[in-house]
């Protein structure tokens, strides 16, 4: 939960802070000037409207709780969106768990907690190189497929990995404030972040079709 | 593919690294020139800027606007009364103490 509380804190000043005010003194107004995007962006992740609805409500309620510390250093829809990514990831991974017997989950545990094994031979080089992948980084939100199956891996993380990877990638996290959340050294940020892209690009390779081999 | 000082592994732990701290001149010219010579190091960096772009991604597919519907006005209300049962008193202050 800590995580919500500084979801956005850290993304660069936009807007002037009368500005910003304007905006959150009145929670109940999120609902009705970004409530149809989140749903949307929900969505678009998310199948059933009825899981959508609940996310987007404990979004609002997150960002209800945190608002004192929205800082106004990103806009009011950045700083809500970034609460939804890490309640949508949540619900995925609560899925995957679901789905997936102790033993299978532990395996893949271990496989995610150690990526660079199975992609490294002995002497440090790739037993399968990285794909190259058929995609333009400029229009990646026509990328449905490649957007679902990427929320999916991200569930698929260990969990603290998968925070550290979130706070790192979507709340712009430094790694300093990385390592006093997640109560980890330096060194420890780095191979988790490491780790979790490692297995991040592998899942994708995986999972998704558009790669050239 | 291990010419220069590091091997392949080494220098995608390096990439990763470099996204989340600024190295050294001199460790950052071994790496840049690892990856000029090894195209599956430099297409892993490339992937690691995809991810980060992906996971910052606040746009949503065209289709989806037009699929999805909005929220329903029940549902509006809903969430608004959850907000006022969460905390009664709207005001900013009441929250800070």
């Amino acid at each position: 939960m800590k995580r919500f509380l500084n979801a956005g804190m850290c993304l660069p000043m936009t807007k002037k802070p009368a500005e910003i005010n304007s905006r959150i003194e009145n929670p109940e107004s999120w609902v009705d000037q970004h409530g149809d995007f989140l749903y949307r962006f929900t969505l678009s992740r998310v199948k059933d409207p009825s899981i959508a609805e609940d996310l987007v409500q404990e979004t609002f309620l997150a960002a209800l709780k945190a608002r004192k510390n929205f800082q106004g250093r990103s806009t009011a829809r950045t700083w809500l969106i970034a609460i939804l990514k890490h309640k949508i990831v949540d619900q995925i991974r609560k899925r995957v768990r679901e789905q997936t017997s102790d033993k299978v989950e532990s395996m893949f545990n271990a496989a995610a907690n150690n990526p660079e094994d199975a992609s490294f031979d002995d002497e440090g080089d790739w037993r399968v190189g990285p794909s190259k992948w058929a995609i333009n980084p400029m229009k990646l939100y026509e990328q449905k497929e490649f957007m679902d199956v990427l929320y999916h891996c991200i569930g698929e993380l260990p969990e603290r990995q998968a925070e550290a990877f979130m706070m790192r990638e979507i709340d712009g996290f430094s790694t300093e404030e990385i390592c006093k959340v997640l109560n980890v050294s330096a060194t420890n940020s780095w191979v988790m972040l490491y780790r979790a892209r490692m297995w991040l690009r592998r899942c994708l390779e995986n999972n998704w079709l558009e790669v050239e081999k | 593919m291990s010419h220069w000082m590091f091997n392949c592994k080494e220098v995608s732990m390096m990439v990763s690294e470099s996204m989340d701290r600024k190295f050294p001149l001199h460790r950052r010219i071994l790496m840049t020139a690892h990856l000029f010579m090894c195209r599956y190091c430099n297409r892993f960096k490339k992937q690691l800027l995809i991810l980060r772009k992906a996971a910052g991604l606040e746009d949503i597919h065209e289709e989806d606007f037009g699929r999805s519907p909005s929220l329903s006005k029940e549902t509006r209300e809903r969430i608004k009364q959850a907000m006022r049962d969460l905390f009664p008193d709207p005001d900013l202050d009441s929250l800070n103490t």
